[in-house]
Formats: C-alpha cells, structure tokens, sequence
C-alpha cells in the first residue's frame, strides 16, 4: 500500500547518520513511546515537557528573575514598583 | 572594545554573618539612600519587593539545602568599566544582566549599580552554595572557570574584560 506524506513549506527535511547502536537506542525510545524516530528526535530537542524538572524550574525561575529585576530597574516610586511586583506576582 | 575590569574581592567570608554583611554592603544598606538589589537563582519569597531581606533568606535558602558544608559563604566579584558615567550604554547592563544568569543556573547571586566612585562598577555577591542539592560548591576552580566565561562573554559585547587582584 502507497502512503501520501503531507507536504508543507512548514518543516523542512534532513538527514542525519547515526551508528547502529544509536538507531537501537532511539528505536527502543520510539517503540516504548509510539512514536516515529522522527518525533523522538523532535521531542528530545525541541519539546519543553521532556527537559528535566529542575532544568525546567531553573529557566523557569530565570525567566521571573528577568521580569521582576527589569521591574525593579524602572525609574518609577518604590510603591508602584511595589505595586506592579506583585501584580505580576499573581501571574505565577 | 571598551575596556573593564572584573575582580575578585579577597575574603573567604567565614564568618556566620558574611553574607549578610556583604549584601548590606552593596545596597548600602542602613545609608541614606539604598541601593536596589538585583536576584538571581531564587525566587524572593514572599515574592514582591526585592528588598536586602528576602535576598539574604533565598541565601540561606541554597546554604542549608546542601549536606556538606563549605567553609566559604559566598564570592564577591566587582566589574568596573574605566568609562565615565554619561559612557554607560545599554550594553554594559545587557552584559552585567547576562553575567548573573550565568552563575544562577546553579547558584542564587546578586548585584547593584555603584556609582558613588570616578568609574560605574558592579557588585556581585554569589553564593557559594547551590540551590540545587548535590551540586558541589563554588570552589576556587570553579570559580576560575566561570571568569573564563565571563570573559568570553564580555567579547560578544564588545568589551575586552581582563582579571584583576586575584586571590
């Protein structure tokens, strides 16, 4: 039986050489989570919900850092930074 | 290339009160005018204000989180660019911002803008100690390591940061 694959200018194609042992390895990951070997690369590289949990709360809690220093920075009274802090606070 | 200058202030801040001292000293805490405090590596708790005190209780927060003890409290590092104050642009704080994100992917660190000598310069007070468990402290080589970064780093800004008053 003949598969069309969906074509679009959204993603592109590459290839990529891998040992035969590596090939096994993703083959296992892909099996055990019914996935194409494809996904499984996509997923490891780019999916936020497969970094690890601390990883995730240190970019996570960089990210609060950012905003509330560039809060902090703002020529503004200290009750209005105060203000919006804790605003932004509620946010999570 | 502008110039800096990144230092590592001598003191093996042993002492129980050493990170609070050295925090109150780069926000001048207690003078007439504070200075504001910028975080890193936790997030202040209760999270509103970044005041010089829930700074210190995310400190300690990373200290009591490790098993092993470490005799050093903290680091103290000092960047200065020999420029004058009207020479500050956008990229020297975009630069001084992306120096404490680098230390707080493993330990909390803050920092202050002093403007009260001939040249701006920055403080920064780092932990020695992980908020994360079982990551070893920030020992002097690490400690080496992490200037060799910073150093790179200066260079994608364009300013040529070289190491002084070594420990």
């Amino acid at each position: 039986m003949m598969t069309m694959k969906k074509q679009n200018n959204l993603t592109e194609t590459i290839k990529i050489r891998v040992t035969p042992e590596e090939k096994q390895a993703l083959t296992k990951v892909a099996q055990k989570e019914n996935i194409t070997l494809s996904s499984t690369m996509r997923s490891r590289l780019f999916s936020t919900q497969n970094i690890p949990e601390d990883v995730f709360e240190i970019q996570r809690t960089i990210g609060i850092n950012q905003v509330y220093n560039l809060i902090a920075a703002l020529q503004l009274p200290q009750n209005i930074k105060d203000t919006i802090l804790e605003e932004v606070s509620h946010l999570g | 290339m502008d110039n800096a200058l990144i230092k590592i202030v001598p003191g093996e801040y042993r002492n129980p009160d050493a990170t609070e001292n050295a925090i109150k000293y780069i926000c001048r805490y207690g003078e007439k005018k504070t200075l504001q405090l910028y975080l890193y590596g936790a997030i202040p708790s209760p999270h509103i204000t970044i005041s010089y005190k829930n700074i210190l209780n995310a400190f300690y927060a990373s200290q009591n989180i490790q098993n092993i003890t470490y005799e050093r409290n903290l680091w103290h590092l000092v960047i200065s660019f020999p420029i004058g104050f009207d020479l500050m642009r956008e990229k020297h704080f975009r630069f001084i911002n992306e120096v404490a994100q680098l230390f707080s992917a493993e330990y909390v660190n803050c920092f202050s803008y002093h403007t009260d000598t001939d040249n701006p310069h920055f403080h920064f007070i780092i932990s020695a100690a992980s908020y994360i468990p079982n990551i070893p402290p920030l020992i002097p080589q690490k400690m080496n390591s992490y200037i060799s970064q910073i150093i790179s780093l200066a260079t994608t800004y364009g300013i040529a940061l070289t190491q002084t008053g070594e420990e």
